[in-house]
């Protein structure tokens, strides 16, 4: 099967504004750092490690989210494990930092398994929700072409589950984005936006603008890859 | 005489708060390679469950189904009231799917692709998806994906019921020739007594509550069939007769 092109930008224009998106929090950042006299390259490292401890999370997490949905999103199995993943997700996640910190030390261990706590359960409870929209008549449709196994995996359920992921992912990466500069902070991590805040608590003004820049990060992300991505993804679910 | 399907026995009853409910009641019957055999009946008799037993979907039965022939279940294949095309895929991967399924190589699918795009009219469509098709535009997809597998067996829940009936009369045209041209056998449920007429060697009459067989029609109207013909009327008022409640 060939793959089916994925047109998630509608314009042009479209794509020319959201790249411009991306060059906004470059800027910005720039800028910032003339005004504020940081370093730009010390600007750009915290913003960058920041990224990758959060881009490895997420990464985790939608693995293993996306496991345990396929896992456990039917029969006798959901029954049993369905609560169990409500009762977890409920655990404030905080309580878990004094022990991550005891077994993996002021590391990125403990940021990316701090990240990976509290990002895992929108996406899995996302991907849950797309899967049981799963019509009686598709399943039937799939049992008597008698597919299975991987394939069954790559064209049924993970097409399937893909608009789950993308809502699942926009609601963690925002609850991310918090936790990781929470958890830099309390760790006490060298580099990274929590150290950058750290640095500059007492400095109302560029405090300010760091929560201004990482805004418009985070905004600049959704416009670009996530929102298309998600009116994608449920189109392609429309019959 | 050979049989590709016999069902023996067959009941169904369903559970429900503390109640059972029988659907189905004591079905036998015997299908021959080749034939097409059309199920009428109400709502309500049991059609679709028994299409769906007799197809290995629902394996929740009493009784016994035996394949003849030596037929497979990879040589079954099943069309869908409501089409149940995969909306995330275009025309032509739906056609591809259980091609994929039976792992045929890539270069053969593409040509069973394009051959059955070609005999359904919808080469054109081959890269939209299902939500930009019609109804009869989705049935054809439905059917074009049915018979890709080459199936020997092909099973049809109300196929033309979700259809205005000008599209339907068309699909059925096609359906008949297509039937004539590779010889599968077409086993179908309907609720409409005039497509069981017109399609149909053999028409099982169902009655509901519980689902059982009342009469076993052998259908010699010579094709094609003359909807306005004496014996097609004849024909239809006997079926209307039993059916009537």
């Amino acid at each position: 099967m060939r793959r089916a092109h994925i047109n998630i930008y509608n314009s042009r224009k479209h794509l020319a504004v959201t790249l411009l998106l991306v060059v906004l929090p470059f800027l910005f950042l720039l800028g910032f750092s003339r005004y504020a006299h940081i370093a730009a390259g010390q600007l750009f490292s915290d913003v960058g490690m920041s990224f990758v401890r959060l881009v490895v999370a997420y990464l985790i997490s939608v693995v293993l989210a996306w496991i345990l949905a396929i896992l456990f999103y039917k029969g006798r199995r959901a029954k049993v494990a369905l609560p169990v993943f409500d009762v977890l997700q409920s655990f404030p996640a905080f309580a878990m930092l004094p022990l991550a910190t005891l077994v993996f030390g002021r590391s990125n261990t403990t940021v990316i398994f701090f990240l990976v706590i509290t990002i895992i359960w929108p996406i899995l409870f996302s991907i849950l929700s797309s899967l049981k929209l799963i019509k009686h008549e598709w399943e039937e449709a799939v049992e008597i072409s008698g597919m299975g196994g991987v394939d069954y995996l790559k064209y049924f359920l993970w097409p399937v589950s893909v608009p789950g992921l993308i809502t699942g992912s926009i609601i963690g990466l925002g609850e991310g984005w918090e936790a990781l500069v929470a958890t830099e902070i309390i760790v006490r991590m060298h580099g990274g936006l929590g150290d950058f805040f750290n640095r500059y608590s007492t400095n109302a003004e560029i405090t300010a603008l760091g929560i201004a820049g990482l805004l418009i990060l985070i905004f600049s992300m959704n416009k670009l890859f996530w929102l298309p991505l998600l009116e994608s993804s449920h189109r392609r679910m429309e019959e | 005489m050979s049989i590709i399907l016999s069902a023996k026995h067959i009941i169904k009853t369903y559970h429900e708060s503390g109640r059972n409910l029988s659907v189905l009641a004591d079905i036998n019957l015997e299908i021959s390679p080749g034939e097409f055999f059309v199920f009428v009946g109400p709502s309500g008799s049991g059609k679709s469950t028994l299409l769906r037993i007799m197809s290995g979907l629902d394996k929740d039965f009493g009784g016994s189904i035996f394949y003849g022939e030596k037929l497979k279940p990879s040589e079954i294949s099943f069309v869908f009231q409501q089409f149940a095309l995969f909306p995330w895929l275009t025309v032509a991967q739906n056609i591809e799917f259980g091609l994929i399924a039976r792992s045929v190589p890539d270069k053969k699918r593409r040509e069973i692709v394009r051959a059955e795009l070609t005999t359904f009219g919808l080469e054109k469509f081959a890269h939209a998806y299902p939500r930009d098709l019609s109804g009869g535009m989705k049935q054809r997809v439905g059917i074009a994906r049915a018979l890709a597998t080459e199936p020997r067996v092909i099973f049809m829940d109300e196929p033309f019921s979700e259809l205005d009936s000008f599209t339907a009369t068309e699909l059925r045209k096609d359906l008949l020739r297509i039937w004539r041209e590779r010889k599968p056998t077409i086993i179908m449920v309907t609720h409409i007594i005039e497509e069981a007429i017109e399609l149909a060697d053999r028409i099982a009459v169902l009655t509901p509550r519980p689902g059982k067989i009342e009469k076993i029609f052998q259908n010699t109207l010579p094709r094609p069939r003359q909807e306005r013909s004496q014996e097609f009327y004849r024909l239809e008022d006997t079926i209307t007769e039993i059916i009537k409640p």
